[in-house]
């Protein structure tokens, strides 16, 4: 992790469990595994069984967390909870379901 | 004739193959013999075109698709095909005593019994190895298997209902009932180990996105990714000695590689200082060992196990 100025940068190789990152972080590539992400940029790596509760998801894997509100524009949905803790399978990302 | 369909969501071909044979060899013929119609499927929920169809006599494949993306959307498909009982079993699930499977049918008698629950999940009926009555399942709201969050809201303090927890508990609702097998008694006759997929997709999913060494870090401070790492080296000593091929290869065609190599699972092991943590593990360890040491038995072969911790 390091702050380039602008903000927190998670980068490749990193790995964080139940931590929380505020709107200032962009993740390039680290795994996130029951993690809060409270606004920033998701632009790589992992997400899993975590609570997304805000920012953008723009590229990396989300698996198996609550995708709670913010903005699907890209990346890969292997499965996870929408705000109801319905289930939706591989592919079925917020963005095609357009519920957020 | 009552037809039972006996169906598992797979994505490595080489686990299928020793699921299938336990399957075909002990379950099959048990169910038979009790009038039924077995029907054998298996899902191939990735790498579908791996799965060699020669080496699997007696299946009926399907694959994920619309409709049954994953194995949470094959549940609720297979629920809709045509049978009267349903059995899913787990890829890393064995029967070593199809008898005693069979043998547990007359439940079905009581017509309030609505499944039975050969292999537990903390004492409660789990989907491992879930026998169901398909006239009992299928009224319910749909989707009828797949896991669910209730009260998101309050994450993580919410409730995560794994495949077939809230069907089980909307069946006991309306009255009906769950024959549900203790571990104790499972373990006598069922070999069950866990994990042993979710550790070889983890690895896929989490090198892809985030590196191998995320992957090696998350598995090393992970007591279930250290006992799944663990049974894929003994379910690899059977696999090699019945196929005479290496298990859970990587792309480069390493034995173990797709999984954690013994040699990686041997250094995840010594950098851990924490004695109680070492000692579950151990106790885990020997059970998987007992288990694998059945199966060998079963398949009337010797197994050389390699040794992992000190003092074995």
């Amino acid at each position: 992790m390091e702050n380039d100025g602008n903000g927190l940068v998670l980068n490749l190789g990193e790995l964080y469990r139940r931590r929380k990152f505020g709107p200032d972080a962009v993740n390039r590539g680290a795994a996130l595994f029951e993690c809060e992400w409270e606004g920033g940029r998701f632009e790589a790596g992992l997400f899993m069984g975590g609570m997304f509760r805000a920012g953008e998801f723009v590229g990396g894997t989300f698996l198996g967390g609550i995708f709670w509100e913010g903005t699907w524009v890209d990346g890969i949905w292997e499965g996870g909870f929408d705000r109801s803790g319905i289930y939706h399978s591989r592919g079925d990302s917020p963005g095609t379901r357009g519920s957020v | 004739m009552t037809r039972l369909l006996i169906a598992s969501p797979h994505r490595y071909p080489d686990l299928a193959r020793l699921w299938h044979r336990f399957v075909m060899r002990d379950l099959v013929p048990a169910f038979t013999r009790l009038h039924l119609e077995v029907e054998v499927n298996i899902f191939c929920d990735a790498n579908a075109g791996e799965f060699r169809r020669e080496l699997f006599p007696g299946i009926c494949f399907s694959a994920s698709g619309p409709g049954m993306r994953d194995f949470m959307e094959f549940y609720d498909g297979t629920l809709q095909r045509t049978c009267d009982f349903l059995l899913f079993l787990d890829a890393d699930t064995f029967f070593l005593d199809g008898e005693w499977a069979a043998s547990q049918f007359e439940a079905f008698r009581d017509p309030r019994v609505a499944a039975i629950s050969f292999v537990p999940r903390k004492g409660a009926p789990a989907i491992f190895a879930l026998l169901c009555r398909v006239e009992s399942y299928r009224p319910l709201v749909a989707p009828v298997f797949a896991c669910r969050y209730e009260f998101p809201e309050i994450w993580p303090e919410g409730i995560n209902l794994q495949p077939g927890d809230f069907a089980a508990r909307e069946l006991l609702r309306s009255g009906y009932k769950i024959v549900n097998f203790g571990a104790e008694e499972a373990g006598q006759h069922i070999a069950n180990f866990r994990g042993t997929t979710g550790i070889r997709a983890s690895r896929e999913q989490i090198i892809r996105a985030a590196g191998e060494k995320a992957f090696q870090k998350s598995v090393a401070e992970d007591r279930a990714c250290l006992v799944a790492a663990y049974d894929n080296v003994l379910l690899g000593c059977l696999y090699e000695a019945l196929c005479g091929e290496a298990f859970a290869c990587d792309e480069a065609g390493v034995a173990l590689g797709g999984s954690m190599t013994l040699a990686e699972l041997r250094g995840a092991l010594e950098d851990l200082r924490d004695g109680k943590f070492l000692e579950e593990l151990r106790e885990r360890f020997q059970l998987s060992r007992r288990n694998i040491l059945r199966m060998a038995e079963r398949e009337g072969i010797a197994l050389a196990i390699p040794a992992l911790l000190a003092n074995g």
